[in-house]
């Protein structure tokens, strides 16, 4: 028999070494919750993203608003705002 | 794969735990018996073993039902535990230190935990790529399409891959001078 052979008998003999059987499931289940609870999910990054630019948008506005009305009183005459409002 | 296999996944794809645990407790023997060959530690195999059904369950969402459930569970801990192989390799690397034991004779003839543990010291001497390759052709007796599916890897270069590591490992076996301990095996 050449060693090749001997090699692969070794192999097969060592193959049906004992094995242990691990019993993980509550481990696995635990590890998923935790892993879930943690990760962020899509829908919530997205729902965070439109809320933010929904807070610049009102503020932008609002504060354009705000300047251009200034700017019209101070642009004005006060007698003709006066005329047209 | 049973009709309640099938009803488990589709639960468990729709985020049922306790459907998948079902089927972890149906599984688990097998994968146990998998993850041991990357690792002669209890508390490491557990380890892979957990980790192996976690990243299933992370990947539920891409079976589809067209192998069996257990091919598919298998590649995913088979790719746990060859992260595992290389993490282990570069680590050793990394720290340049002579990791592999002198191959000892089994005190008992025909002991088949002393001869997997002489394997398991052959095998650490190959690249992970390569004691991948054999473990999976020998110890998992797996056709060369299923290496190939298991890893990702074409049919041409598993087929390369597995004549190398056998040269490889005869080469080893041949220098550590293992015949002569082992005898009797012929």
């Amino acid at each position: 028999m050449d060693n090749l052979n001997k090699l692969e008998l070794l192999f097969e003999r060592a193959g049906q070494a004992s094995m242990p059987v691990f019993h993980v499931s509550d481990q696995v289940l635990a590890e998923i919750a935790a892993r879930q609870s943690i990760q962020l999910r899509p829908w919530s990054i997205m729902a965070g993203i439109s809320a933010a630019a929904a807070v610049i948008a009102l503020v932008y506005t609002v504060n354009t608003w705000m300047s251009m009305t200034w700017s019209l009183a101070e642009y004005f005459d006060p007698t003709v705002l006066d005329i047209i409002l | 794969m049973n009709q309640q296999d099938r009803q488990d996944i589709d639960k468990a794809q729709n985020g049922d735990h306790e459907a998948f645990r079902r089927l972890v407790e149906c599984y688990e023997a097998d994968i146990s018996r998998l993850m041991w060959r990357f690792t002669q530690s209890e508390q490491v195999c557990e380890e892979l073993v957990q980790e192996a059904f976690v990243e299933a369950y992370f990947s539920l969402g891409s079976y589809k039902h067209k192998a069996p459930f257990v091919f598919w569970l298998k590649t995913i801990a088979t790719r746990v535990g060859y992260r595992l192989w290389k993490r282990q390799a570069k680590e050793r690397r990394f720290v340049q230190i002579d990791y592999v034991a002198d191959i000892e004779a089994p005190e008992q003839k025909d002991n088949s935990d002393d001869l997997n543990r002489i394997v398991n010291t052959l095998l650490e001497k190959l690249a992970p790529a390569d004691r991948m390759v054999l473990t999976l052709l020998y110890f998992e007796k797996c056709s060369v399409k299923e290496i190939a599916e298991h890893m990702g890897w074409n049919q041409a270069l598993v087929k390369t891959r597995a004549y190398r590591a056998r040269r490889k490992l005869l080469g080893i076996a041949n220098r550590m001078q293992i015949w002569d301990e082992l005898e009797w095996i012929t």
